[in-house]
């Protein structure tokens, strides 16, 4: 069948549709309520209340990214973010930003072993169970260490002198923020957008509908919402889509994935919600791999957020960490990926409700904290301390014999090199459970990342359901799929929005207005 | 129309300010202080007011206390004050003082126009200066210290879902960085509202002026922090 039959009857309807109803919408133009109704046709706005060149949405990596590099270009470019404060999940992260390369060469100073770009894209695609699109995840691994760079040199950013080497990753490349929280990046994404000329970022801006014009023409600009006042803003250039996945959407994150019901907690802000998603369905953007949700298996037990010690966990398995159970025993490879971590533990039994991290000093000043930093934890009751093995499974209520068993057996498997339990790749840098004092962290699953989105191609531009380019529309960062395929690699996500991010600016800005 | 000063406008002490111009572009006769109500205005001024000269209404009083938001903290207490009495507790309507015309201009007799107020703008405008006089919100807690309009929303008619950036608040309270050393954590000091792992954020994502304020933190985290001042009782 020619697929350009469906396309032409397709967009001749919406036409028609679109005169039918433009009488009778003309009288709501800028009603927001309509907008949130359901899909459907609306007349395009007759005027526009604010022009610029690129318009963005969201304030995250991505967004923030985006609008450097628009800015940079001499694009006036301005953000829309929704939330009352910038920087969306991104400014929440765990400070983790994945590149197989840095200025610094921190993996060739610390001696960790080989990286290169085919690895890591071997890596990420087999993370993602050859779901990701090669060409796309080549794109952000290649620009990954030249994202790092920028922000440390244009933006102030600042990482520690480690390396970790997370679940999934073969290579030592997870870079940690000074700030061991996203802002450490979102706050030099903002100063170098700033200091490029970016407009003031816009809060409390939610977009409520997307224009584009008619019979396969460009994106045109957006609807939004700011307070009790709706406006049309208008792109000349080009619409940048950078606002994030749907976790915090519950009827768009069960309609792909009825499984992750209203049960579960999840580690991302309010704003996570998809509306843009389906503003983009409905001026024809294509979506794939919708129900790929992944689940960050070592949350806080009780909130479900991402604190600083639910990251131990996740960088902790390059340094030797081990993942118990209440009961004392070892349940997975500590170097498994997120989604069979989070999959073992909620295989665990119905009333299971966290399983632990145990970790020494030493392993945790690897991975970049220290122990000031941990005290302060242990004082709030978020994890615990001990000279022993024995008093950590007290204070967690873990069964003690098996506990001190299961560490003397790990001891002996780093010596060996072999998990016979489990077939853990052992590496020299991790470190056996031997002198404290130790450490204990809870943890348990809890919705993190949307992995599917909008389909983009290698340069950002938005494709729609025929395959075709949507003019003048980009997406980048959470909100597009096919990059991260079924599970996506810990700190990948930064490095991908931050480089996409890049990508779409500068299209953007180089479109003709 | 020129009005003629009332005898009992006039107080005795040590000196007398001449008298500003009695030119009034009154479309609406507003208020007269002095032969409506305080017929001894001595009674309604501090002890040690001066003198003053001038028409019968408010614009005498403003010849001095100027509502304007860089001027010194008094004059918002002198807005403040008498918004309170007059407004809240004599409950006089707006055109009592001042010269209003819908769709052109809002001012006091001898005085420019500070804004021009739309229908909604004069529905909320009453509406929310009897909620910043009486309300569990922060504007009243502001209200309270006779903190007026103007010191959140400048000299101009405050408009519609305006929204004061962070200076507004600093002027009174001081950096964030002040403002974190005076709010250590209730159970341990680093969970300081003000040293938190967003960095600084606006004043207004917590802080509600006009509706019950909101510690964002307990969006996300599980745990005590000290009651936010005008929160939900």
């Amino acid at each position: 069948m020619d697929k350009k039959l469906p396309r032409r009857s397709f967009l001749k309807g919406a036409i028609a549709s679109a005169a039918v109803v433009g009488a009778s919408m003309a009288m709501d133009l800028g009603a927001a309520k309509e907008a949130k109704a359901g899909a459907k046709l609306r007349a395009l706005p007759t005027t526009w209340d604010e022009t610029f060149d690129v318009v963005v949405i969201g304030s995250g990596f991505a967004g923030l990214s985006a609008a450097a590099e628009a800015a940079k270009a001499g694009a006036k470019t301005v953000i829309l973010e929704k939330m009352p404060i910038y920087g969306g999940n991104s400014i929440i992260n765990g400070g983790l930003m994945a590149a197989w390369d840095d200025q610094m060469h921190l993996r060739q100073k610390l001696g960790y072993g080989d990286d290169s770009v085919a690895l890591h894209v071997e890596d990420t695609v087999k993370g993602g169970d050859f779901f990701p699109i090669p060409e796309l995840v080549k794109v952000f691994v290649e620009g990954s260490p030249d994202a790092l760079n920028w922000m440390i040199n244009e933006g102030g950013c600042k990482v520690r002198e480690v390396l970790a080497r997370a679940g999934g990753h073969s290579a030592y490349r997870t870079h940690i923020c000074e700030e061991y929280v996203g802002r450490g990046y979102v706050e030099p994404l903002r100063k170098i957008a700033e200091k490029n000329g970016m407009q003031p970022l816009r809060l409390e801006s939610e977009v409520t509908w997307i224009w584009r014009a008619a019979d396969g023409g460009p994106a045109l600009g957006v609807e939004v919402k700011q307070g009790r006042k709706v406006s049309n803003i208008r792109a000349t250039r080009a619409l940048v889509l950078a606002a994030g996945g749907f976790s915090r959407d519950l009827k768009m994150r069960t309609e792909h994935y009825p499984f992750l019901t209203e049960k579960f907690v999840s580690t991302n802000q309010k704003g996570a919600t998809g509306e843009i998603i389906r503003f983009s369905q409905n001026i024809g953007a294509d979506t794939l791999q919708m129900n790929f949700i992944q689940l960050y298996p070592y949350a806080e037990p009780g909130s479900g957020i991402l604190d600083e010690p639910a990251l131990y966990p996740f960088n902790g398995p390059g340094a030797g960490v081990l993942y118990v159970t209440k009961a004392g025993k070892r349940f997975i490879s500590e170097l498994a990926r997120r989604d069979e971590v989070s999959f073992a533990q909620l295989n665990l039994g119905p009333d299971v409700k966290a399983t632990y991290s145990i970790f020494s000093l030493e392993m945790l000043e690897k991975i970049g904290t220290d122990k000031g930093r941990l005290q302060g934890f242990v004082d709030k009751k978020r994890i615990v301390v001990s000279d022993t093995i024995g008093g950590i499974a007290d204070q967690l209520g873990i069964d003690k014999a098996a506990l001190e068993e299961t560490v003397k057996k790990n001891n002996e498997m780093l010596k060996n090199k072999k998990d016979p339990e489990f077939n853990k790749p052992i590496t020299p840098q991790m470190l056996p459970l031997e002198k404290g004092p130790f450490y204990g962290i809870p943890q348990w699953p809890s919705i993190h990342h949307t992995m599917g989105g909008l389909r983009i191609n290698a340069k950002a531009q938005v494709i729609d359901v025929f395959g075709e380019i949507i003019p003048k529309l980009y997406a980048a960062g959470e909100i597009t799929g096919g990059i991260h395929g079924s599970n996506r690699l810990g700190s990948n996500a930064t490095s991908d929005a931050i480089v996409f991010g890049r990508v779409a600016g500068r299209n953007a800005a180089t479109e003709k207005a | 129309m020129k009005r003629i000063i009332p005898h009992c406008f006039l107080f005795l002490a040590a000196s007398v300010i001449p008298l500003m111009s009695g030119i009034v572009a009154a479309q609406e006769p507003p208020g007269k202080c002095a032969t409506e109500c305080h017929t001894d205005m001595r009674t309604v001024l501090p002890e040690k007011h001066m003198i003053v000269e001038g028409e019968d209404n408010i614009s005498s009083c403003m010849q001095c206390h100027l509502p304007s938001s860089e001027t010194r903290r008094d004059t918002h207490v002198f807005s403040a004050k008498v918004h309170k009495k007059h407004f809240s507790e004599k409950k006089l309507e707006c055109s009592y003082c001042h010269i209003i015309d819908v769709g052109k201009s809002f001012s006091l007799p001898g005085r420019e126009s500070i804004g021009v107020p739309d229908e909604q703008t004069m529905k909320f405008l009453p509406e929310i200066t009897a909620e910043w006089a009486k309300s569990p919100f922060l504007a009243t807690i502001h209200a309270k210290k006779d903190v007026a309009c103007s010191s959140c929303h400048g000299d101009k008619l405050p408009v519609l879902d305006d929204k004061p950036e962070n200076a507004v608040c600093f002027k009174c309270h001081g950096s964030y960085e002040q403002l974190a050393e005076k709010t250590p954590g209730k159970d341990h000091i680093s969970r300081n509202p003000h040293a938190s792992h967003l960095g600084v954020v606006n004043c207004r994502l917590c802080h509600k002026a006009h509706e019950a304020s909101i510690t964002y933190c307990l969006d996300c985290h599980k745990f005590e922090m000290n009651p936010i001042p005008g929160g939900k009782q």
